[in-house]
This record gives C-alpha cells, structure tokens and sequence, in this order.
C-alpha cells in the first residue's frame, strides 16, 4: 500500500551551529531514493514530538544528503535542537511546486532574504548556479537582526568571488566588527543597475520582511507576476488534504509554497 | 439495474440474509433520534423488534462519514528505525439509512481524497468496502435544506441501492452491480416493483419536496460565493458568530468537513505511532505556525473560513457547494446559530 502519511528514517551526521537559535542538520538519506527541486518543502518528522514543514537548504543536487537549516520556535524544533548526530529523523515529501526556473532564464534574479529565510533561498542559489550562464545576474539581498544573526557566514564569503553574482548584506543593529550596511533588508533594495520590469524577485523571510520587501519591489517596478513568495502557512498534511494551509483560494501545499505577489494581492493580510 | 419490491414482513428476513455474509449497520431510533446500530443476530429472536422504525426518519444524527473516514485513523509510524507497514480492513461492510444529504458528501471527499494526487489508502479502502443502501426522506423536518442545495430528499446516485418505504413494502432501486448482487442474491425474497408501487414512490417523494419548500421557501442568492468572496465585513460575522460557544460540534458533526490533523505519539526508542484525527478549522490553533503567526487569529475570520471553504471555494473549483443541507450542524449547535440565516442575509 503506497501510504502518503508515512516518512522514511533519515540520519542526522552532523548539526552546524549558525547562530544562537538557527542550527543546520545535515541529514544522510540511507540511500532512499529521494529528491526534491527547489522550491518544494519536505514534512520533516521529530520522533515523537511531530512533524513540521522545512525547505531543505542545500543543493537539489546534491542526492547523497539533505540539509534543513532550521530556527528553535517551538515544541518540536526545542526537540530537535537537542538531537545529535546519529539520532533518527524521518521525512516525507517533496511536496509543492518548484521555483519556474526556466522563467528566470536571461533575467536579473534577485534574492531578497531575512533571517532564517535564506535557508530555502540557499537551495534556490545552488540550483541557479548549476547553470549561471542562463541567468543575466544573480544578486542576494540579505538581511539579518545582528551580525551574530547572519547564517552561512562560513560561505558567503565564498559565494562572494563566484562569477555572475552579487551579494549585499545588512543588520538591523550593527556591532564594532560590522563593516557592511546597517538597517533592515529594504535598504538593499533601493538601487538596481539593469530595468526591473523584467527582473526576477524572490523573497523568503519573516512576514513582515515579506510584506516590506514585496512592496519595495513593487515601487520599484517589479511585476507581480516576477515576485515569487514563500508563504509560511501551517502546511500541516502536505497532500493538499487536510485544510491547514488554505490561503484564500489557494492550499499553500499543494499550489505553493512559493506564490507570485500577482496570486496573493487579493487575499487580505496574505502574510 | 433493477426495481424491485419487498414486502414489509419480508424486510427482517432480507436483513438476517445479508448478516450471514457481511457486517451491516442500520439506522435505529434510540430515544427518539436515529443513530446507526450494528446488527446483531440476536435482533433476529424477537419477532416484534422493528428494525424498519427508523428507516422514514430524518438522516442519523452521525453522519456517514464516520464508517469512511474514521474520527481517529493510524496512518504510520516508525519502530526499530524503520517504517511500519499498516495494513487495510477489506471485509466487506453495508451501511443502510444513508440520506442524500450523506451522498453528497461523498463527492466532496471523492474530490480532496480520491482524486488527489497523493491519495488517501485508508478513506479508499474503507470506501471500496462499504455498500451503501441509502433511502428516501420522506419527512424532512424544520432543520433540512437540502433543497437550498439543489438537493432533491430522496437519493438518485451515489449509493449502490436506493431504499423507498411505501405503506405495505419497500421498493428497491439497484444503482450499482455490487447493488444489484446484494438484491439477486437473495432474490426468492423480492419481486419486480409494479407500476403501481412506482407511482406510490414518486408521490411521497414529490410530497416531500412540497414539504421541503414549505420549510425553505426562500433561495439564498444566485452569486453566493463572489457574494461571500466579496463579504469581508467584520461586523457581519461578528453578528453571525456571537452565540457561539467554541464549542466545535457543528464542524465535528458535518458530513462534508475533511480537515484532518496528523498527530504522532512517542513509543520509545525513536519510534512513534502516526495518528489521522478529525479536524476543524474554528480551532485558534488551526492555523497557527511555528513561528507564531496566524492568520485567521480572530474568531469572526475562522468562522467566515467556514463559510469560504462550503460555499466559495469548493463551488468555485468543483462546481458545487461543500454543504448538503443536513442540518446537523444547527441541530447540535449551543448557540442556535442557523447557516440558513446568514446564508440567507448575505
């Protein structure tokens, strides 16, 4: 019987400390055949304590491991967060729909991140540089609470000297080793070089940064059709079954979890 | 398919005929309200118990939703690091007594589970294994609506026999082959329905449908959901809404609701045992995510999802409201907060 309510066990190896309250778990598969395509979310489950829906962090590529770059909220993340490695996961998924990246193609592609938020962004980025020449530019437009807030500070250094990409960083409150922009992630977003008619925006963060962030995108002359949005809706099932997710019309699931500014305008307070 | 006839003094020997091979459930009133009963072999000793005296009520106070998608359902799990497998109940089981406004239902759990992309083994197999004999309403009361719906009080489709009682018998109407086995199975025990028992038929049924105008005669408006889509008027809810108690019955006792929550339970050494329970979305919780936010926080938006959910979205993408006109909802409702009404002031 093919059961949708039943994960397979996953491994962590190795947890990665990001920041205060964001860990990263890299997770060993044990050879299930698994992928997924950026964009899509896995319904990760806590032995005993539940399940939540993340967005895997790392590359859609990469079939040997999965990494979930996770922020403590709540009950099930307390748990997590106090798992080492070698403790059973499990996982179902992929559910929802991939970034349409062939939509991108030729295009200005700016990646507007808060917080935690860069964690599915990062797995958008891997899967864009797998193929950069396609895409005019890349820029990610990355915004945190403190410097001690910024995830993947061991990469982005990195990332930083790869061809066709631009990075720009910001904190909301800046300390003596901060040399980068001080204020919330909008300030990235005041000059763009090429025309933003046809540019890509994707925004992921808490929703106020989304809320904040679509607007100023829109300003600038975004069309809402190139905005796509993380909805952060309780994805609860994953199937577009049992009603959690509903979104005005949309089950977030099943025709998220990225929607385009154009498909949410008219839902009231759609963050 | 066939019409066939029982006679009354028939109708317990049909019943005792179709416990030898299945398990069968039949609507009984117990203190005045109609609730499935299972049957029992031991109904069958006493020649004075009626197992007809429900069959001309209105539907069972427990929808059949129940026998199908189950209030608290295993669906999965993890032991020694490993998945568990689950296994499906294939024995097969006949419901009698389910109205039209339990078949609707039906479709809307045909669309969310059936017809999903992911499917839903469990609401599958225990649909492939039920026989439904549903049966003419023909006495609704001041709680039904089907009518509003577009609903007729007796059934058509969606069942595999429809039941009819006439004064002296039954008339049986065959809609499936698994329907029509049921009956020539145990054919010595039925005849062809005559023209005669068919015309009986149609008269009570065209009399309840008066009944029902009488109790409904007024339509709720053509453009319903862009009206609801439209409606965004706290004030309006608010009013609807402000007798409610929180108490849930009415979404617990709905036969189209679908929502579920999955809930996993520890059962040791990193297992854990995966749970389906029925769901409503009046829950504050319901919407709520991990980090918090929530985005129907106030009572009045949870209460007008119920109404997007019935009677925008679903028509909007299958064509039909999410509502059969059962009146359950109102019936165990605290606050006597009657969707009619606000339906109706839309």
């Amino acid at each position: 019987m093919k059961n949708p309510f039943q994960p397979f066990p996953v491994t962590i190896t190795k947890v990665i400390d990001e920041t205060p309250t964001i860990k990263t778990f890299v997770l060993d598969l044990n050879h299930y055949p698994f992928s997924f395509e950026a964009g899509q979310f896995i319904e990760l489950t806590i032995p005993g304590y539940g399940e939540a829906p993340f967005t895997p962090s790392s590359s859609p590529f990469d079939k040997e491991k999965l990494e979930m770059t996770i922020m403590k909220v709540g009950r099930a993340t307390s748990a997590l967060f106090d798992l080492k490695p070698g403790a059973t996961l499990a996982v179902r998924g992929p559910y929802g729909k991939r970034y349409p990246l062939e939509n991108y193609e030729g295009k200005d592609i700016f990646i507007v991140g808060g917080g935690v938020g860069l964690a599915p962004l990062r797995s958008l980025f891997f899967a864009l540089m797998q193929n950069v020449k396609k895409y005019r530019k890349i820029y990610i437009k990355y915004g945190a609470r403190t410097p001690q807030d910024i995830v993947y500070k061991y990469q982005i250094p990195e990332w930083k000297t790869w061809k066709g990409v631009d990075i720009q960083l910001s904190v909301d409150v800046g300390d003596s080793t901060w040399k980068s922009r001080v204020g919330v992630v909008t300030i990235l977003l005041e000059d763009f070089p090429g025309n933003t008619k046809d540019a890509i925006g994707v925004v992921c963060g808490p929703p106020i940064m989304m809320k904040f962030g679509t607007l100023k995108l829109l300003e600038k002359g975004f069309d809402g059709n190139n905005i796509y949005l993380s909805m952060e809706k309780n994805m609860s099932c994953g199937l577009g079954q049992c009603g959690h997710c509903r979104c005005g019309k949309y089950f977030v699931c099943k025709d998220g979890p990225v929607l385009t500014w154009e498909q949410v305008k008219d839902i009231e307070e759609p963050f | 398919m066939a019409i066939l006839y029982l006679p009354k003094e028939k109708y317990n020997a049909w019943l005792a005929k179709l416990n030898d091979t299945f398990t069968v459930f039949y609507p009984d009133l117990i203190k005045d309200k109609v609730h499935y009963k299972k049957l029992s072999k031991k109904y069958f000793d006493d020649p004075y118990y009626a197992m007809d005296k429900a069959l001309e009520k209105i539907r069972p106070a427990e929808a059949l939703k129940g026998f199908l998608y189950r209030p608290k359902e295993k669906v999965g799990g993890l032991e020694n690091k490993s998945s568990i497998e689950l296994k499906t109940d294939s024995s097969p089981q006949i419901i009698i007594g389910a109205k039209n406004c339990d078949l609707r239902p039906l479709m809307v759990h045909q669309k969310m589970y059936l017809e999903n992309e992911f499917g839903e083994p469990f609401y599958k197999s225990q649909r492939e294994r039920t026989i439904i004999v549903a049966v003419d309403c023909p006495k609704p009361e001041q709680t039904c609506f089907c009518n509003l719906l577009g609903l007729k009080p007796y059934p058509e489709k969606g069942a595999d026999i429809i039941l009819s009682v006439l004064p002296s018998g039954y008339v049986f109407e065959t809609i499936t082959d698994a329907g029509e086995k049921l009956l020539r199975d145990n054919d010595h025990l039925f005849q062809e329905a005559g023209s005669n028992d068919i015309a009986t038929r149609d008269q009570i049924r065209n009399s309840a449908v008066k009944t029902l105008e009488s109790i409904n005669p007024k339509k709720w408006r053509e453009d319903l959901a862009e009206a609801i889509e439209k409606n965004n008027d706290e004030k309006f809810w608010n009013e609807g809404c402000k007798t409610c108690v929180e108490c849930y019955g009415c979404l617990m006792v709905c036969p189209t609701c679908f929502c579920f929550l999955l809930y996993d339970t520890p059962t040791g050494n990193e297992g854990f045992l995966r749970h389906k329970v029925w769901d409503a979305c009046y829950y504050a919780a319901y919407a709520r995510v991990g980090g918090g936010g929530n985005s129907r926080p106030e009572f009045w938006k949870r209460f007008q999802n119920r109404f997007h959910c019935k009677f925008m979205t679903f028509p909007n993408d299958y064509g039909f409201n999410a509502c059969s006109g059962c009146g359950r909802c109102f019936s165990v409702c605290m606050g006597k907060i009657d969707i009619r009404k606000i339906l109706g002031a839309i």
